[in-house]
């Protein structure tokens, strides 16, 4: 319980097959990184001829460098993680972003329920339960859908003989 | 609220109306107006999980055996069976 969220996930999947789950899940440690412990960047945004955004790009100043979980797994040129691309720098997390973030967790805690029977949280049943088909193609509306069934049933908390599956 | 309903009810009510306004421009810059509810909701969801695989451990490793069992024996009486 005393551990990091990132030392938790390690000794939860320790299977080969698990490998890229994992490290999946400790880039989404990574991005909650960058907002609870944020960087200073130097960020450099361009414009094209016709009043349209060019790209991006964002560097360190000189001297500051990346923790070493971080630099493992960060792409090379740009500052986005490597597996599922999610932005380092804070304020270019996005919605889809999140939603993404989202998912993983989702599929983590259905994970820990399939392999080592542990309960969900409620939400997860929720998200994937109600229209499951209809997740993947649509689910911004999905998500809305999910949000006003979570704020109709007003609480989430799980009751502790529910918690163990035995 | 917990943790995780406050992070979808930020994506929801804060982010999603800028993100639908920005769709067509997916690179950043981000709007603040899209990217710090975002921020905000992935920093929530990652302590939710952190907190619930701590919750789990401390009800599956230190506190199983003071749960009460669901179970109770007054549930599982079968035909015939009548309280003295």
């Amino acid at each position: 319980m005393e551990n990091s969220l990132s030392k938790k996930l390690e000794g939860l999947l320790i299977k080969l097959r698990e490998k890229k789950f994992k490290e999946q899940l400790l880039e989404l440690t990574i991005v909650r990184d960058c907002v609870a412990h944020p960087n200073f960047y130097i960020v450099k945004d361009s414009w094209k001829r016709d009043n349209s955004w060019g790209k991006s790009s964002a560097t360190f100043p000189s001297g500051v460098k990346h923790r070493e979980k971080a630099s493992k797994r960060k792409r090379e040129r740009y500052e986005r993680t490597k597996i599922l691309g999610l932005p380092m720098v804070a304020t270019w997390i996005s919605y889809r972003d999140v939603v993404m973030c989202l998912i993983i967790v989702s599929h983590f805690c259905i994970y820990l329920n399939a392999s080592m029977a542990i309960l969900m949280p409620m939400w997860v049943v929720f998200l994937f339960r109600i229209r499951p088909m209809e997740f993947s193609k649509t689910w911004r509306i999905n998500l809305a859908g999910l949000y006003r069934l979570m704020s109709g049933l007003g609480h989430f908390t799980i009751h502790s003989h529910q918690m163990i599956k035995k | 609220m917990g943790l995780f309903e406050t992070a979808l009810e930020l994506l929801q009510r804060r982010a999603y109306p800028v993100y639908k306004k920005n769709i067509e421009r997916r690179e950043p810059p981000i709007s603040h107006g899209e990217s710090t509810p975002s921020g905000i909701a992935v920093l929530l969801i990652m302590t939710g999980l952190d907190h619930h695989l701590s919750r789990l451990k401390y009800l599956r490793d230190h506190a199983s055996d003071s749960l009460v069992d669901p179970r109770h024996t007054l549930l599982q009486m079968g035909n015939g069976e009548f309280l003295i």
